[in-house]
């Protein structure tokens, strides 16, 4: 049996999600081997994006347009298109941009905006319809490895309805948005203009 | 003959090389970093101090724990906090293991394919499987680190401004060093597998930039020198160095005030401080025959394997002789203003914060390893490119993605 062709995209974002799949995740061996990494531009030289893909994965949030048309294409070229990791599922940490008068972030940034040609972040599924999601800053393994088995058995994928904060505090961990041990105590959480997040933009 | 290599695949994020060769000069190289912007410095300025190491962590998926921990460093220094030793020896364990970690995705994954003309880790299988199989077993030792001590070794979640939410206990210490203890064998074959590649000839003449340690290995702290004989704190980072915007790229680009190009990174590291690398290092660097300075840009590979071999004996230590208090300080907001430097794995890495007296940021600065190397890599590409004018097309296309490779940039950090 042929093995299924895939695509691994990148959009705006810290390339994590990529680096979880190659490299954090613990089943590359059977990763590299059981899939036809025909574009993957971390793993591999000399890809396509031309696809057709069985599977194609797109981390990233949207910010500039050339990825708009990009995306479509992918698009029509994948018989599965999943969003991998919170910015490409809901807009992530790029899309705190759009709480803010973004024209102003970006002033603060570079002194020529000439050559900038940002627009307004969002997430994959603004701009076509996908097969589903790996939700995640980044993805917790269990829910990567059930999509990447459920391709390989042909298999619709059955997808894990709680966050990656539940598998992370079954761990025990405690982390910035907890109140326990004591943390918070002195700060009093605030409210400003800038926490306030606008319909549509998911954060974290 | 015009050369674009227009997508560099293999490296972490976006960015492209091209140039033309006419009439047997070389004309416009650029080194175009296309990876879209993502206005971080713009974003934070509102946020508040505690949320800054979460967000920054996701400049990059290979480095967060430096971009944490610069931006950790840089807050506690404008909020005037006294950092337990338990904490910073966390912070560089934290930092070494990263450092490791990067260090084998870059020697395994990304740069070893082309020295044996293969175009991918998928297609050195199954030939390579020992290999691999070595870089799963160190890996997953070393990934173990920041799982156990941060929560996670992928933008751990342990790591805050007040120090670490966790403290690891002593049965946990133990197995990881265990672990560190198996994979030591396998950190000194890494090293022999790379001194074992044929590189391209090359001299760099950048100036080499690098945190000094007082007595040991500058990672998370230290005094900024260069082989020019700069010697600088950071609070006067920017006294001294200037970034620019640059038409053709979205990341900037750093020079040394009045002189000009530099590289940071693990070469620019071993050629300024060898000698407070750990023991086994140095022991492993004579074996491969490395010997300081080294002014080939590919060596940085063969710098980056001892390092490997440096991080994984140091953090043993660090385990063995970990501080018993507990990691962690309450915090309140104050105005004030703080810079720190880091070596980040691909070199040195600058962050400044402004907070007002709620502790919101009211400006943010960052300078990244890649913006730092930036100029060198073009300066090194131009000399490569230039000394073998008459390669065919491929070949020295091969070469030139070869030593941009050879630097591990980061353009997802170098734009951010």
């Amino acid at each position: 049996m042929a093995k299924p062709r895939f695509g691994f995209f990148k959009y705006s974002c810290c390339s994590g999600c990529e680096f979880e799949f190659i490299y954090f995740q613990r089943r590359i061996l059977e990763t590299l081997q059981n899939f036809d990494f025909v574009f993957c531009r971390m793993v591999s030289s000399g890809g396509t994006p031309d696809g057709p893909f069985d599977l194609a994965l797109v981390e990233g949030t949207v910010t500039e347009s050339w990825q708009v048309d990009e995306l479509k294409k992918i698009r029509d070229q994948s018989r599965l298109l999943y969003a991998i990791g919170s910015c490409a599922v809901n807009g992530g940490i790029p899309a705190i941009k759009a709480t803010v008068v973004e024209q102003e972030a970006e002033k603060r940034v570079y002194s020529d905006l000439s050559t900038i040609h940002s627009i307004r972040p969002h997430a994959i599924d603004a701009y076509v319809k996908i097969d589903g999601t790996i939700k995640g800053c980044p993805p917790g393994e269990p829910e990567l490895h059930r999509v990447l088995a459920a391709v390989l058995l042909g298999q619709a994928p059955e997808l894990i309805e709680y966050s990656v904060c539940v598998e992370c505090k079954q761990a025990g961990n405690i982390c910035h948005g907890d109140e326990q041990g004591g943390y918070r105590k002195k700060i009093h959480p605030i409210r400003s203009r800038y926490h306030r997040v606008p319909q549509g933009v998911g954060v974290l | 003959m015009k050369v674009d290599l227009s997508y560099l695949a293999r490296v972490e994020g976006e960015g492209a090389v091209s140039f033309e060769i006419r009439n047997g000069r070389l004309e416009d190289l650029r080194v175009r970093i296309w990876e879209p912007p993502r206005f971080f410095e713009g974003f934070m300025v509102g946020r508040r101090f505690d949320e800054i190491p979460d967000i920054v962590a996701r400049i990059c998926g290979i480095c967060p724990i430096s971009h944490m921990t610069t931006a950790i460093r840089a807050i506690e220094k404008a909020l005037g906090l006294e950092v337990p030793p338990a904490t910073a020896a966390l912070q560089r364990i934290m930092a070494l293991s990263q450092m490791v970690a990067s260090h084998l995705v870059h020697l395994y994954m990304l740069a070893l394919p082309d020295y044996h003309r293969l175009t991918s880790m998928a297609e050195m299988l199954p030939d390579f499987t020992p290999q691999l199989q070595r870089l799963l077993r160190m890996k997953e030792a070393v990934n173990g680190l920041g799982d156990a001590l941060g929560g996670r070794a992928l933008h751990p979640v342990g790591m805050t401004v007040n120090g670490f939410t966790r403290q690891p206990d002593r049965q946990v210490l133990g197995e990881l060093m265990a672990r560190l203890e198996e994979i030591k064998p396998d950190a000194l074959e890494t090293v022999k597998m790379i001194a074992d590649l044929p590189v391209p000839e090359l001299a760099n003449t950048a100036e080499y930039v690098a945190l000094s340690g007082i007595s040991r290995y500058g990672i998370n702290r230290g005094t900024l020198i260069s082989s020019e004989g700069l010697r600088v704190q950071e609070e006067e980072y920017l006294d001294h160095f200037l970034e620019e915007q640059v038409p053709y790229a979205h990341a900037k680009r750093t020079v040394v005030k009045g002189r000009g190009a530099i590289m940071v990174g693990a070469l620019a590291r071993l050629n300024l401080k060898f000698d407070l690398l750990h023991p086994d290092a140095r022991a492993a660097a004579a074996e491969a025959g490395f010997r300081p300075p080294s002014h080939n840009p590919f060596h940085n590979n063969l710098a980056q394997a001892i390092e490997v071999v440096h991080g994984i004996s140091e953090c043993f230590e660090l385990l063995d002789s970990l501080p018993p208090e507990k990691p962690w300080v309450e915090v309140e907001p104050r105005e004030g203003r703080g810079e720190a430097l880091t070596e980040a794995p691909r070199g040195l890495l600058f962050h400044a914060y402004t907070l007002n007296s709620k502790g919101i940021v009211e400006q943010a600065d960052l300078v990244t390893p890649t913006a730092h190397n930036f100029l060198s890599l073009e300066e090194n590409l131009r000399r490569l490119i230039e000394s073998r004018l008459d390669l065919e097309q491929e070949e020295l296309s091969r070469q030139c993605a070869m030593l941009v490779r050879a630097y591990d940039p980061c353009f997802s950090c170098s734009v951010h």
